[in-house]
C-alpha cells in the first residue's frame, strides 16, 4: 500500500501516513475553510489501511490549534478508528497538547469524549 | 454591502468599546485574507503574551472570521466561489483583548442566531460540554462546511457570555455585531 504525504501550509498540518511503520502523523495547526474536503484523503487512507491485512496503527496528533470545522473531521477519523478498534485491530492514539495551555488540553479531552478508544493525552513543552 | 472601518468605529455598539483598535478589516473575508490578518495578529500578541493567551485570542479570531466567510449574507464571487463580506476588529484594553465581527444577515438568520446565543450564553462549563457533544454528533451527520460549533467554542475559551447586537438595515436585513473578550491577566 502506498504512503500518503501532505505538505504543511499556513493553515493545514503536515500529514504523513506510513504503511510500513503503521503510523499516521499530523503536525501543525488546522483551520482550513473546508476541513471535510481537506481530510478526506486521510480518512480514506486509514480506512483502506485497516481494511487490508494490517493489524495495528499508531496515530500521533501534534496539533497546537484546530478550528471547529476541523474538530468535525477529527471526530470522523476517530470514529473510523473506533470502529476498527472494536473489530480487534490494535489502534493507539497519542494526542500531544501544549503544557501550560488549558485550552489545548481541553480541546484534546473534548475530542475523545464518549469514544471507545485507546488513547493518551501527552503534555509537551511546545509543539 | 458592508460598513467601512470609520463607519464601524462610529457605530453605537463599537463606540462603547473601551480600548485601542489594533486591527481592523472590512471587506471580502477570504481564507487568504483570514490567514494573513491572523498571522499579523499572532505576531503582535507574541510581543506581549505567552502562547496560551496568543492561541486563545487567535482561536476566537478564526471562529469569528470564518463565521463571516461562511454565513455573511453579503457575498463576493472570488474565482467562482461565494465568499462572505464583513468586518473584524480587535481592541487592546487594560487587561483584555476584545474582538468584534460585523456582517450582514437576513431576518431568518437573526432569529436563528439570537435564539442560539441566548441558549449558549446561559451554560455552565459542564453544560457547554454536553451541548458540544450533542451538536458535534448532529454536525458529523450534517453537511455544513462549518461545524455549527463556533459560538460555543468561543464561550468555552473565554467563559464569558457573548455580546451581540442587530442593527436594522431594511425590512429583511441587519448588521450582526458579535463581540467577545479575552482577559490577559
Amino acid at each position: 500500500m502506498e504512503n500518503l504525504y501532505i505538505e504543511a501550509t499556513r493553515y493545514t498540518p503536515e500529514i504523513s501516513a506510513d504503511a510500513q511503520k503503521g503510523e499516521v502523523k499530523f503536525y501543525g495547526s488546522s483551520y482550513p475553510e473546508n476541513a471535510n474536503e481537506f481530510y478526506k484523503p486521510v480518512s480514506e487512507w486509514i480506512e483502506k489501511y485497516l481494511n487490508e491485512q494490517n493489524t495495528s496503527l499508531e496515530v500521533n496528533f501534534y496539533i497546537y490549534y484546530f478550528n471547529t470545522s476541523t474538530s468535525k473531521s477529527y471526530l470522523n477519523i476517530l470514529e473510523i478508528l473506533e470502529k476498527f478498534s472494536q473489530n480487534n485491530k490494535d489502534v493507539h492514539i497519542n494526542w500531544y497538547y501544549t503544557k501550560d495551555d488549558e485550552d489545548s488540553l481541553d480541546s484534546g479531552e473534548r475530542l475523545f469524549m464518549e469514544l471507545d478508544l485507546k488513547y493518551q493525552l501527552i503534555a509537551v513543552d511546545n509543539i | 454591502m458592508q460598513k467601512n472601518i470609520v463607519e464601524l468605529l462610529q457605530s453605537s455598539f463599537i463606540a462603547d468599546v473601551d480600548g485601542k483598535a489594533i486591527l481592523a478589516f472590512s471587506g471580502v473575508m477570504s481564507q487568504d485574507t483570514i490567514v494573513g490578518l491572523g498571522d499579523a495578529l499572532r505576531s503582535e500578541l507574541h510581543h506581549y503574551f505567552p502562547l496560551s493567551v496568543v492561541n486563545k485570542v487567535f482561536a476566537i479570531y478564526i471562529e469569528m472570521a470564518q463565521n463571516v466567510l461562511h454565513y455573511s449574507h453579503s457575498k463576493a464571487d472570488i474565482n467562482g466561489k461565494e465568499t462572505g463580506v464583513g468586518s473584524i476588529l480587535v481592541f487592546k484594553m487594560e487587561a483584555a483583548y476584545q474582538l468584534v465581527s460585523v456582517n450582514l444577515i437576513t431576518q431568518a438568520q437573526k432569529d436563528f442566531i439570537e435564539k442560539k446565543i441566548n441558549v449558549v450564553n446561559q451554560f455552565t462549563f459542564n453544560e457547554i460540554r454536553e451541548f458540544y457533544l450533542k451538536k458535534r454528533k448532529e454536525s458529523v451527520e450534517g453537511n455544513s462546511k462549518g461545524a455549527g460549533l463556533g459560538f460555543i467554542d468561543i464561550i468555552r475559551r473565554t467563559t464569558e457570555p457573548l455580546q451581540y447586537d442587530f442593527e436594522p438595515v431594511d425590512d429583511n436585513l441587519y448588521y450582526f455585531y458579535l463581540s467577545s473578550r479575552v482577559l490577559t491577566s
